[in-house]
């Protein structure tokens, strides 16, 4: 997938944020339709959010779903004990499905 | 001590909206506790995110740090961290399912002192997408020597806060 500017992300999200309209903030236990510098920023979130996704999303997914540390050590033990301290061990298996699962953005 | 906690303001939300604000802070109490109790989600992965409010408008000038530990339930625990944000983006996801929800305490420091920066702590319990558990614990400052008069809370994916409560105490001196 291509990476994306900013800028794209932005148009995007006025595309987006146009057809979500209405869009509400409760204030002072009333429901009121967004301002027009409410609407900007709003854009503007999504612009970002989007960005950020893009940027560091894998890095959150892999962070969610390597082993526990704990796991982790236990897996090179084995390895380093039965002579597999290379590709062929089970901790390398197991960091490179977490990685190959959620690549990183090129 | 009994009736330490003074109600300043609170929003019940029961159809969707995309910000919440909660305001009445001044220089009556020197801290103030926010309480947000089962606010979900119209999307997934929705971050919940917070910014002061200066005459009750949200600030979103890029003036927030913040540092938390992420408590995962069923993985690693993370750390969470970043300075010159656009708001404090430092909680848990939540997201659709049954039993997803997000809530939170958070003790505001400063807020009405214009000669200070804004400074929370916080602490959080969340359910995610799947309902696994999440909490957090951290705090966070706003980088502006000016005087801040409440906060406002909105999902980093843009989407609805379609229901919870939002109370906003004044703890009394």
């Amino acid at each position: 997938m291509a990476i994306k500017t900013i800028a794209q992300f932005r148009t995007e999200a006025t595309s987006e944020i146009e057809s979500e309209k209405p869009l509400y903030a409760q204030v002072n236990n009333e429901r009121r339709e967004f301002t027009k510098a409410e609407y900007d920023q709003a854009i503007e979130d999504r612009a970002n959010w989007k960005l950020d996704n893009q940027d560091n999303g894998y890095a959150r997914d892999r962070q969610q779903s390597y082993p526990a540390l704990g796991e982790q050590l236990d897996l090179l033990y084995h390895d380093m004990t039965a002579g597999k301290g290379d590709k062929t061990g089970e901790w390398y298996k197991a960091v490179k499905k977490v990685k190959d699962d959620n690549p990183k953005p090129s | 001590m009994a009736g330490s906690l003074v109600l300043i303001d609170s929003e019940t939300v029961s159809s969707g909206v995309s910000s919440v604000s909660l305001t009445g802070i001044d220089s009556t109490y020197n801290v103030y506790q926010v309480i947000i109790n089962s606010l979900t989600a119209d999307t997934n992965s929705s971050g919940i995110e917070i910014r002061v409010t200066k005459s009750g408008s949200a600030d979103t000038t890029s003036n927030y740090d913040y540092a938390s530990l992420q408590l995962k339930a069923i993985s690693a625990f993370a750390d969470n961290s970043a300075t010159n944000g656009d708001s404090w983006d430092a909680f848990n996801t939540t997201g659709t399912a049954t039993g997803s929800a997000f809530n939170l305490t958070a003790y505001l420091f400063n807020f009405a002192n214009a000669s200070e920066y804004s400074f929370v702590t916080f602490e959080e319990a969340t359910t995610d997408n799947s309902v696994d558990l999440r909490g957090a614990t951290g705090g966070g400052v706003h980088t502006v020597a000016s005087a801040s008069d409440g906060v406002s809370i909105h999902l980093s994916t843009g989407g609805n806060i379609d229901g919870g409560e939002f109370k906003l105490y004044g703890l009394r001196k």
